[in-house]
């Protein structure tokens, strides 16, 4: 498997970006269009190059995958890494984006596509009522812009200016590079030094945005659809974040609160109440941002709310005992145990690591660091959690209609 | 392939070796033994899902007819015991835990890298030891009607159910796995323990093992924990109408609460008149959906450049012991010209069957996910009880799909749904 993720600003042009993602799956200079390449994958025994933006550690991240099998498991062991990487490399120095012979129809068709995987996002009621609670919550500031950009911003988009975009992007930015092979590492890099040709960018230096001012009084939103079930995601935000002495703590109280399957919240809401048949939370530890997201019945939501109240206060004066902590570990050990297992895992695994400056080599020493994380270090992080929004959907009736 | 006796013996390709044991207690055990790995899976499945809910057992004479979505809220009540629940039991030893019911069977699974053995030791005891009080039965209803809303406003689902209503009609697969609001109100614990002791034995079940692992203290744990808890094997005869061949409407609509329209597109077919196992019935639509409807064939192209369809367009077959369904589905501004545009090209491509080119790239593309479905516990798993149920090899899956040729695929394509008729589910927007 190969990976390049490229790292930009916030502040920058995300539509842009997203739409490059989209433009690249129609090839480079010498390979033009998507069904060639859809063809020219599919020959490589099912191989995969794929580009998405998403938003990670505080940053707008533009990952390129590409993956196919092993050659000693290929009919005839033929190789097909150096086919991909081939790809790869003609992708990123001659997209066929940035040709004149791009078809301007094929833009608007992949402007389209966007515009529609934007829109869509709304069709899911979970994903949406985290948005829309992640948008209130930071309004204008970078933290709170989607990933793909707002609608607006893609339909002005030019296919001059997302080329430009591209080629400043691919050269310019931030970039870490994956390749994970049953191969020996000299050979990989030898490989990849003859395949990839880009330009050295130094150093990394971490550029996080700075967060906004937490808000002082709670902000409640609420809308209405035609649905079955209500959503409700609630934001927090870690008092004085410091990502440097916070985050283990933080991952851990996350997952005391609602990270695991015998977390506080899955036991109390859902095991002890029947409130709800999904609950959990998610903690962002690049910047402290934690959000518990449910979907209850309308008439149940105030009730959730004041047990997630409680069971933060309780946490926060310390009501956990080690036997509450003991699936957490358990879960980070298996976890770390395991990432050998799984391309994806190790390669995050190191990104993490860069991004978020630490020393670790290994995944052991890195689950030392968690094990740790005084109990009272946890508990002050869930002290300092402070409730920022409440984002309500609620339904209203839904009509059926046959022909 | 070495056989050593009969139901046990060991397969070993692509790197790969497992061993197929039969258990004394009746249980077959697939064991997928990978060197190296550190994540350990188990998979406890039983041959027992939502459509069977019309039955009768060897334990009394009378035809029982139970309520819907019953399958789904024994799995729930199972991971819940006298001494608490076992989900935290494992969560403490670092295990991972869940359970799945389809239409036609329930899977447990664990997940662990360390104490593997206390982990599924645990697993075994709780699936094969039911435990219900009809306190504990009623507080579970609540959670699994919020289970039930939940998928009620996932429009994916939504519009494969539709489907599935109109097709099915007079056939439980019409009624959605969790079953309804009001069926599960009447679910008691005498049901949920009746259905356990008719379902739940050994010669209905497989265990599927993936990890570095020893076979046979898998083999000799599970025996020793099922022969304590389930003594006798009950028999039971189902009883399931055959779905009709026409389906109740040909097109249904229903408003909901999305951004822009969707479609899905099925039809259905009798997968045991065909000749073949299982296993090829599906490997035969596999390769013929991928080879004339994948991303690069001229018919997605002509539906992708005529902008019907998009990114989220997709294609399935279910081939099951007791049904099969073809689904076409996806957004798209304009559904009924989409299912025209399909329904056309579908019989297009019936006849004339995929290009020698398509098909040589849809073979190599399913080669390539069947060597990457190896390098995953629980895939290996889930592929190892399907390959079983279905009578197909299964690490002589991926030479099986490089001999296919077009006839073969056609001749069994043909025979299914040459002549099948389709019905379709579309999504709207409120208020369109």
């Amino acid at each position: 498997m190969l990976k390049l993720v490229f790292f930009g600003d916030l502040r920058g042009p995300l539509a842009a970006r997203a739409l490059a993602a989209y433009l690249l799956r129609h090839g480079h200079g010498k390979m033009k269009g998507m069904d060639r390449v859809s063809r020219f994958m599919q020959d490589q025994f099912g191989a995969s190059v794929g580009s998405f933006v998403t938003k990670s550690f505080g940053q707008h991240v533009m990952v390129l995958r590409g993956s196919t099998i092993a050659a000693d498991y290929a009919p005839g062991k033929s190789d097909r890494l150096g086919h991909v990487l081939g790809y790869v490399s003609e992708l990123l120095s001659d997209p066929f984006l940035a040709r004149k012979d791009f078809d301007i129809e094929d833009f608007d068709r992949e402007k389209r596509n966007l515009l529609r995987a934007i829109a869509s996002q709304t069709d899911n009621k979970g994903q949406y009522a985290n948005q829309q609670m992640v948008r209130a919550m930071f309004g204008d500031h970078p933290f709170g812009r989607p990933a793909f950009g707002l609608p607006e911003e893609v339909a002005s988009l030019t296919p001059e200016g997302v080329a430009a975009e591209l080629t400043q992007f691919v050269a310019e930015s931030p970039l870490f590079i994956y390749a994970i092979s049953p191969r020996k590492t000299s050979e990989i890099k030898k490989i990849l030094k003859a395949k990839l040709t880009l330009k050295s960018r130094g150093e990394w230096v971490s550029k996080t945005l700075k967060s906004p001012p937490i808000r002082k009084r709670l902000q409640r939103v609420s809308e209405r659809e035609n649905l079955t079930q209500g959503r409700l995601a609630m934001g927090y935000r870690v008092e004085k974040y410091n990502r440097r002495n916070d985050a283990y703590g933080a991952v851990l109280a996350d997952m005391l609160l609602g990270g695991v399957s015998s977390s506080k919240l899955f036991r109390e809401v859902r095991e002890k109440r029947s409130l709800a048949y999904s609950i959990g939370s998610g903690m962002d530890a690049s910047n402290g941002v934690c959000a518990v997201s449910a979907g209850v019945d309308v008439t149940n939501v105030e009730e959730v709310v004041k047990i997630v109240r409680a069971q933060v206060r309780a946490l926060a004066k310390g009501r956990f005992s080690d036997d509450d902590l003991q699936p957490v570990y358990a879960t980070l050990r298996k976890h770390f145990s395991s990432l050998s297992d799984s391309p994806d895992s190790m390669i995050n695994f190191h990104m993490g690591q860069m991004l978020g400056g630490r020393k670790d080599k290994t995944a052991s020493s890195l689950f030392d660091r968690y094990t740790s994380v005084k109990k009272s270090k946890i508990a002050n992080i869930m002290e300092r959690m402070r409730l920022d929004t409440i984002f309500t959907l609620s339904p209203k009736e839904v009509a059926h209609e046959e022909s | 392939m070495k056989k050593a006796e009969a139901g046990n013996w060991i397969e070993k390709g692509v790197g790969e070796t497992i061993h197929h044991r039969v258990l004394d207690c009746g249980l077959t055990v697939k064991i997928a033994v990978k060197k190296g790995f550190g994540k350990k899976y188990a998979l406890l499945g039983t041959n027992y899902g939502s459509i069977d809910n019309d039955f009768s057992t060897s334990l009394s004479k009378k035809r029982q007819r139970l309520p819907a979505g019953i399958a789904h809220f024994l799995e729930h009540k199972m991971f819940e015991k006298e001494d608490g629940d076992v989900m935290d039991k494992l969560a403490a030893l670092g295990c991972s835990s869940n359970a799945m019911t389809s239409f036609n069977h329930t899977g447990y699974l664990i997940e662990c890298s360390e104490r593997f053995n206390e982990s599924l030791g645990i697993l075994v005891d709780f699936v094969t030891r039911p435990w219900f009080t009809p306190k504990l039965v009623d507080k579970e209803k609540g959670i699994i009607a919020e289970e039930i809303n939940m998928y009620r406003d996932d429009p994916s689902w939504r519009g494969y159910m539709g489907v599935l209503e109109s097709l099915y009609f007079n056939h439980p697969v019409a009624v959605d796995i969790a079953g309804t609001v009001e069926s599960i109100q009447l679910i008691t614990s005498d049901d949920l323990y009746l259905c356990h002791r008719t379902f739940y034995s050994p010669k209905n079940m497989q265990l599927a093992v993936a990890g570095d692992c020893d076979p046979n203290q898998v083999c000799d744990l599970a025996e020793a924990i099922i022969s304590k808890n389930i003594p006798d094997t009950v028999s039971f005869t189902r009883h399931q109408k055959r779905p009709r061949k026409v389906p109740k409407k040909r097109r249904m609509v229903e408003n909901m609460s999305v951004v822009g329209p969707k479609l899905h597109l099925g039809c259905q077919f009798d997968p045991n008149s065909l000749g073949v196992t299982l296993g090829e019935v599906e490997m035969c639509f596999d390769l013929f959906l991928s080879s004339v409807l994948s991303k690069g064939t001229d018919f997605h192209s002509q539906l992708y450049r005529a902008n019907l369809i998009d990114d989220s367009f997709g294609f399935s077959a279910s081939v099951e012991r007791e049904f099969a369904f073809l689904m076409l589905a996806g957004d798209t501004p304009v559904p009924e010209k989409l299912e025209k545009a399909l329904m056309e090209g579908m019989a297009r491509v019936l006849k004339e069957g995929p290009k020698p080119a398509d098909l040589r790239r849809a073979k190599r593309k399913f080669y390539g996910s069947f060597i990457r479905g190896l390098d995953s516990v629980s895939t290996s798993c889930w592929n190892l009880i399907d390959c079983h149920v279905k009578g197909a090899s299964y690490l002589g899956h991926g030479k099986e799909l490089m001999k296919m040729d077009a006839e073969r695929i056609m001749k069994t394509v043909r025979a299914a749904v040459g002549s099948a008729k389709w019905a379709a589910h579309i999504i709207r927007p409120m208020g369109q």
